[in-house]
């Protein structure tokens, strides 16, 4: 028989939040909640309180000296989560303000003791901590709050209830009794830079739980907070191997591309089409979203490229419209690549898609606030994997300059990341710019090396042949080899 | 039944004094625990600022700064009024009460930490459209 304790995980009802604490949060777990002002401390509280009050497991709010519980009653019920109806049923608000003001510290720990023995709730919150700790630096420091966090910690624990301790200014670096003696911590930031805000949570101690270690982005929005939490990877990677093993290939949905891949793309794999503006990167990722329509598979594209409404091409608007391809177009401001990467497999796993297209990756990546910028392309790395691991078959498109004295196929450094890589670009020839395209790469299969010539026409790409007769093409201006070269000359000297 | 009513009954000063101040109590019982008693005592005092300018009697009620609602000085004041006056003036310091409150939080949560005073104290048209 398994003596040992099994500690139920409450669901906190913040999405995200359970995922980034590691399955929930433990229950009559003394937990603190700091961070700046203005951070979301008093609103992840409220959220939580009133997803997991019921009558019979009710809630005590203490409000010390902090937001006046006023203030506090009439901003926090402009989220969809406050419900009004179970304030002093599942919700109880006690104001310890005047015992702060008459006992300090030990009659507010008096009062917090009767009135938990009183209503017997399964959650308290004492909000804001800071005041506590204010208090108890008048007279005797930290002798009388660590005292207090002690005594307040044991109560809690012995009477069966999950605690939480609201407080601001925390100096993380400071050894504080509080950080002792809570078995969580949870940690809300803001981070600025230049013209954008971004909020962050970390959870710096969970006593007992797997927690996602790092920063996670949250956003609060009428709903109340929602935690972006990394998508991982670890958990299907076996379906990676279920989608790779079955060696079939997808077909991409342009003529003779398919012989170019060795036969169409392995499903599971990820392709990077990079080449240069108006190259047809977007033309090509369209059609291998429609080949999967005709195919019977969904398809998802996340589009940062084009402005909405005059952005895609008929046959995709027509996909989107009919719902056999999502669209993940987030136009919001300070966007992480977590929040993108929930949106996507969310549509992913709505439609239950095989096929996903990112277009495009240069979109992308000004569509971040800028802290996440630096981290591209560890953070672009993570997110292919987690693609792959959802099973499904990527394509992403990236954005080429055009140099023609070296050979890129994208500016981050992205192309070992991928499992194909098609490039695309223009050459001039006869006073005309023609497109061409090639397959680089595709990862543990035979490919074409041809160097083909296509155009963008009202159906799509049309492949041809290749210019055999010249040389010199990926620098952009190839020249005629062979007895060509001789008629040039002869041309250019008639009278030879 | 509100205070008009009661007044026109033929209810005398002091019951209805009594009245007036029992629902003073009633919502510094119920209202205190959560905003605590120094909100409710500025609630109270901005009720009878408001209340004041149609009825100059109750000027006495906000003046100073006070932890709690001094509720003996409001009897006294209460006392030396007519039923009528008590009715009008009280009534409307309830009143305004009510409506500071529901502008802060809401009809919704006013009328659910302090239903029972409103209940008997404000015509229903009042609960159901606050101002």
């Amino acid at each position: 028989m398994n003596k040992t304790v099994t500690i139920n995980r409450l669901t906190t009802g913040v999405p995200g939040l359970d995922d980034v604490l590691g399955g929930g949060l433990p229950e009559f777990s003394f937990n603190l909640i700091a961070g700046p002002p203005g951070c979301g401390k008093t609103t992840l509280a409220h959220q939580m309180m009133f997803a997991l009050a019921t009558p019979q497991r009710p809630a005590i709010y203490f409000t010390v000296l902090g937001e006046p519980p006023l203030k506090m009653l009439r901003y926090q019920q402009q989220f969809e989560f406050f419900d009004d109806e179970s304030i002093n049923q599942a919700v109880h608000f006690i104001s310890l303000t005047e015992d702060m003001m008459a006992g300090g510290l030990k009659q507010v720990l008096d009062r917090i003791v009767s009135e938990v023995e009183r209503q017997n709730p399964a959650l308290v919150f004492v909000d804001s901590f800071r005041s506590v700790m204010l208090a108890s630096t008048e007279g005797k420091p930290y002798l009388d709050l660590q005292h207090f966090v002690q005594q307040l910690g044991m109560l809690m624990t012995s009477w069966q209830a999950t605690t939480f301790l609201i407080g601001e200014y925390f100096n993380e670096a400071e050894a504080n009794p509080v950080f002792t003696v809570a078995d969580g911590l949870i940690w809300l930031r803001q981070s600025v830079q230049r013209n954008s805000m971004v909020r962050k949570l970390e959870i710096m101690k969970m006593r007992g739980q797997p927690t996602l270690p790092g920063l996670h982005t949250f956003r609060i929005d009428a709903a109340g907070l929602r935690v972006f939490a990394p998508a991982r990877v670890s958990v299907a990677m076996s379906s990676i191997s279920a989608s790779t093993d079955s060696n079939e290939r997808l077909r991409m949905g342009v003529h003779r591309l398919d012989d170019m891949l060795g036969g169409g793309l392995p499903r599971g794999y990820s392709i990077l089409v990079a080449g240069p503006s108006g190259s047809g990167k977007s033309i090509l990722a369209a059609a291998f979203l429609a080949e999967g329509a005709r195919c019977g598979e969904t398809g998802v594209i996340a589009a940062f490229e084009q402005v909405p409404n005059r952005s895609h091409t008929p046959i995709l608007a027509k996909l989107i419209a009919k719902g056999s391809v999502g669209l993940v177009n987030n136009r919001a401001p300070d966007l992480s690549i977590d929040e993108i990467m929930l949106l996507l497999v969310s549509e992913i796993r709505r439609l239950k898609a095989t096929r996903v297209v990112i277009d495009s990756l240069s979109g992308f990546e000004l569509a971040l606030a800028p802290t996440f910028r630096p981290d591209f392309r560890e953070n672009l790395s993570r997110m292919i994997a987690a693609l792959a691991a959802e099973g499904v078959t990527v394509l992403m498109t990236s954005e080429l300059e055009d140099r023609y004295t070296d050979l890129r196929f994208s500016p981050y450094g992205t192309a070992f990341m991928t499992d194909a890589i098609i490039v695309q670009r223009y050459i001039e020839v006869d006073s005309r710019l023609l497109r061409m395209m090639a397959v680089v790469k595709v990862r543990g299969s035979a490919h074409s090396d041809e160097l083909r010539l296509f155009s963008i026409t009202d159906d799509g790409i049309q492949i041809s042949g290749m210019l055999t007769d010249q040389e010199g093409l990926l620098g952009g201006r190839p020249t005629k080899k062979g007895p060509q070269d001789l008629s040039r000359l002869t041309v250019e000297t008639p009278h030879v | 039944m509100t205070l008009v009513q009661r007044a026109r009954d033929g209810t005398d000063v002091q019951e209805l004094a009594d009245f007036v101040v029992s629902a003073w109590q009633t919502l510094e019982t119920s209202l205190s625990p959560i905003i605590g008693q120094r909100s409710v005592a500025t609630l109270y005092k901005r009720s009878f600022y408001l209340a004041s300018r149609k009825h100059p009697w109750l000027m006495d009620m906000h003046e100073g700064m006070q932890a709690t609602m001094n509720l003996a000085a409001l009897k006294a004041a209460l006392l030396e009024q007519s039923s009528s006056e008590i009715a009008v003036g009280a009534g409307s310091a309830l009143q305004m009460f009510y409506e500071v409150l529901t502008n802060l939080i809401g009809a919704s949560l006013t009328e659910r930490l302090s239903r029972s005073v409103w209940a008997e104290l404000l015509p229903a048209s009042t609960q159901d459209n606050p101002a």
